[in-house]
């Protein structure tokens, strides 16, 4: 009886793993040595990504001229974001539809940069067209209009999804971030 | 008992420490690192935190994003360097908060690199007051390195009474279970088992943890107490993924209570299954042998024949995975896996694609596959940036044509404010009237230094712009320069990681070989001792 219950012990404990059984006969790397080289190349490839998202700011959005726009959302109980359209001065300049898992990373905290741009000093009119499941898991459309006065910092706005509980409705408004 | 664990390590290992689930971002860029840090990107996350570093513009507490940039690396897999920053950060003056996660994350490194001691003891650095899914993970982390030291009755302890998030305290309880159970205190033990084995499951996770219960409360009592064993084992869900596993321990159990009949009803359930399975395969020697108790020689035989011939014939089919391994196929349908989901790709073309279940289970390779698509991935980022750095050479180049445009209407301008004109008749005026204070005078003089102030401003824009230029181009050509070595480092390590996967897929299948083979042989021993006619003879069993 034993063995037979060690037997079924072994399935169990080592099942998917090769402990229980002899090894086939491979050389395996130095995982160690293989796993440093590896840290050291991704800790080199991080740096140059820094790098190059900086250069890329620095070419493409100066300062004087740099617009940006983040969509975040506060709880998402009441609200969750399917896709979303802005449009700078009656212009789209982008549109998202949004993955289960970045609905998710939203609901959690996480701000999503909807766009990134140029624009002249000056004041603008952007407009967000919200779409997604609203209270009672019914369809909901809304949009949110702000206008900017561009100086010659950079400018990021929010646009927030907010839960108003007491009226179970969610709001989106837009607020400057800096 | 690490197996038994897995899903209690799972939980700890998923980061989410790092970042303060309560807290809400008033800060664009971290806020975006977070979005990203959810979504597991690590990569992406890093880059974002170290270029808004960069441009001095994360208004984040610095610790947090310390401490954020920390769980990052680890994710990612620089253990080194997150070691380093977990470090660094106790070294300095951060907040309790920061301190005790900065520890927690000290003791799963050093959990990870079986530094057991170490872990034990940045685990005692962590405070007490303790937000719950802290206070829970310290608790779960705590257990596990205790039972990796054999301290069984310390890890019950530890994890009793739970002080974690309410929605984690199953784990703890599952863990509490397998604790007791192994420091010999079997009815508590059981008794905490069954609560999970018995709860309603209302996900897929907690469908996954009943399951788990109710096979270790098996293989508890498997022995002792076949009867109760086998109630448990009956409870597991028929098409998750330990039902073969307690179709087999039924039958064990059938046979453990002495009703060997019983037992074939769950192993010739088990017989209609895909033979890759490993408790296939014991079935296939576990049915015969309960026929042999009930004297039934006959049949006995005839399914230990069965079974050479099925066992011989999956052990060939192996063999051909591992020559479709050498030959690249299986190993490019592996590395298309989503380590997030577990998915695997559509293969069924393939007829190794069987064991990629096999290898995704095995430790080895799921890490020397996680390398593998690491490498890949910082591939196909290199190559990106290297075609996106032509986007920046056109960039360049437009900007140089605008200010050539707007050169001369600058050269121009500043012709228009040539001040000599006006110093003349400041000089004239001056002679007129030598140590005056005119209000005339005054006024003249200060719109002269304006006009060489608005002189001297546009003159050093078109000075700038040239060095400004200059600089961009020497920018992009260095980055360029970068790129170019780190391909070829990638591609390197590309080659080494794509061999240490094949060596991890091919000893990971050769052991499944052997185990086969290693069965096939033992029925073929039965076999030839029941043909025996020696094995007869009263007194002899085969």
């Amino acid at each position: 009886m034993n063995w037979a219950r060690m037997l079924w012990l072994g399935i169990v404990l080592t099942v998917g793993s090769a402990a229980a059984a002899t090894p086939e006969s491979v050389d395996l790397p130095d995982h160690n040595a293989l796993d440093h080289a590896l840290q050291n190349l991704k800790e080199e490839v991080l740096a140059l990504n820094r790098d190059l998202l900086v250069l890329e700011e620095d070419l493409l959005f100066p300062a004087s001229r740099q617009l940006a726009v983040y969509l975040s959302m506060d709880r998402g109980t009441l609200f969750k974001p399917d896709s979303v359209e802005l449009q700078l001065n009656d212009q789209v300049v982008a549109t998202h539809l949004y993955s289960p898992r970045e609905q998710a990373a939203l609901a959690r905290g996480g701000s999503h940069q909807l766009w990134i741009g140029n624009v002249p000093s000056g004041e603008h009119e952007l407009v967000a067209f919200l779409s997604g499941i609203g209270p009672n898991g019914r369809e909901y459309r809304r949009a949110a209009t702000v206008t900017v006065a561009k100086g010659h910092e950079p400018k990021a706005l929010e646009l927030k999804i907010s839960d108003l509980q007491r009226r179970l409705q969610p709001e989106f408004v837009f607020r400057e971030w800096q | 008992m690490r197996r038994a664990l897995v899903l209690l390590t799972g939980l700890l290992l998923c980061g989410t420490l790092a970042a303060n689930p309560n807290q809400r971002v008033d800060d664009a860029r971290y806020g975006e690192v977070l979005f990203h840090f959810y979504q597991q990107d690590y990569f992406t996350a890093i880059t974002h935190l170290l270029a808004a570093r960069s441009k001095g513009r994360l208004g984040h507490d610095w610790y947090e994003a310390e401490l954020l940039l920390g769980g990052l690396k680890l994710s990612y897999g620089l253990t080194d360097a997150a070691e380093r920053i977990f470090l660094r950060l106790l070294e300095q003056q951060a907040g309790p908060a920061v301190r005790n996660r900065a520890w927690y994350y000290l003791a799963q490194l050093a959990y990870q690199k079986g530094r057991l001691e170490q872990a034990a003891h940045a685990l005692a650095q962590i405070g007490d007051a303790l937000p719950p899914e802290l206070a829970g993970k310290r608790q779960l982390l705590g257990a596990l390195v205790q039972m990796e030291q054999g301290d069984y009755a310390g890890a019950a302890k530890t994890l009793s009474p739970w002080r974690g998030a309410p929605a984690d305290a199953v784990y703890g309880r599952y863990n509490l279970g397998i604790a007791l159970v192994r420091s010999g205190q079997l009815d508590a033990g059981i008794a905490q088992l069954e609560a999970i084995g018995r709860m309603r499951a209302d996900s897929q996770e907690a469908q996954a943890l009943r399951d788990k219960a109710n096979v270790a409360i098996g293989q508890a009592l498997l022995q002792e107490q076949p009867r109760l064993a086998r109630q448990a084992l009956e409870r597991v869900s028929l098409t998750g993924p330990l039902s073969s596993r307690a179709l087999l321990g039924a039958g064990w159990a059938d046979v453990a209570a002495g009703r060997h009949r019983a037992a074939l009803v769950p192993w010739a359930e088990l017989g209609r299954r895909a033979i890759s399975d490993p408790a296939v395969q014991e079935a296939l020697l576990a049915a015969p042998y309960a026929l042999l108790q009930l004297q039934a020689r006959d049949q006995a035989a005839e399914l230990y024949s069965v079974a050479t011939e099925r066992l011989s014939a999956e052990a060939a089919r192996i063999d051909a995975a591992m020559q479709d391994i050498r030959n690249g196929r299986l190993l490019d349908a592996a590395i298309a896996i989503d380590p997030r989901t577990d998915e695997l790709p559509p293969v069924d073309e393939l007829p190794g694609s069987t064991y990629l279940g096999t290898l995704i289970a095995s430790h080895g390779f799921r890490r020397a596959l996680q390398d593998y698509q690491d490498v890949e991935a910082l591939a196909a980022n290199l190559h990106y940036w290297r075609a996106r750095l032509s986007d920046f050479d056109t960039a360049l180049a437009a900007h140089r044509a605008r200010f050539a445009e707007k050169l001369p209407l600058l050269q121009r301008r500043l012709e228009t404010l040539a001040p000599h004109a006006l110093e003349e008749r400041v000089q004239a005026l001056r002679s007129e009237l030598p140590g005056s204070g005119d209000t005339e005078l005054r006024a003249l003089e200060q719109q002269l230094a304006r006009l060489h102030e608005r002189r001297a401003a546009l003159m050093s824009i078109s000075e700038r712009a040239e060095d400004d230029f200059r600089a961009f181009a020497g920018r992009i050509q260095l980055l360029r320069e970068r790129i170019d070595r780190l391909l070829a480092a990638v591609e390197q390590a590309r080659v080494q990681h794509r061999q240490a996967l094949e060596a991890q897929a091919l000893q990971t299948l050769g052991a499944r070989r052997d185990a086969v083979r290693s069965q096939v042989t033992q029925a073929r021993f039965v076999l030839a001792r029941l043909y025996d006619p020696a094995a007869e003879r009263p007194g002899r069993r085969p």
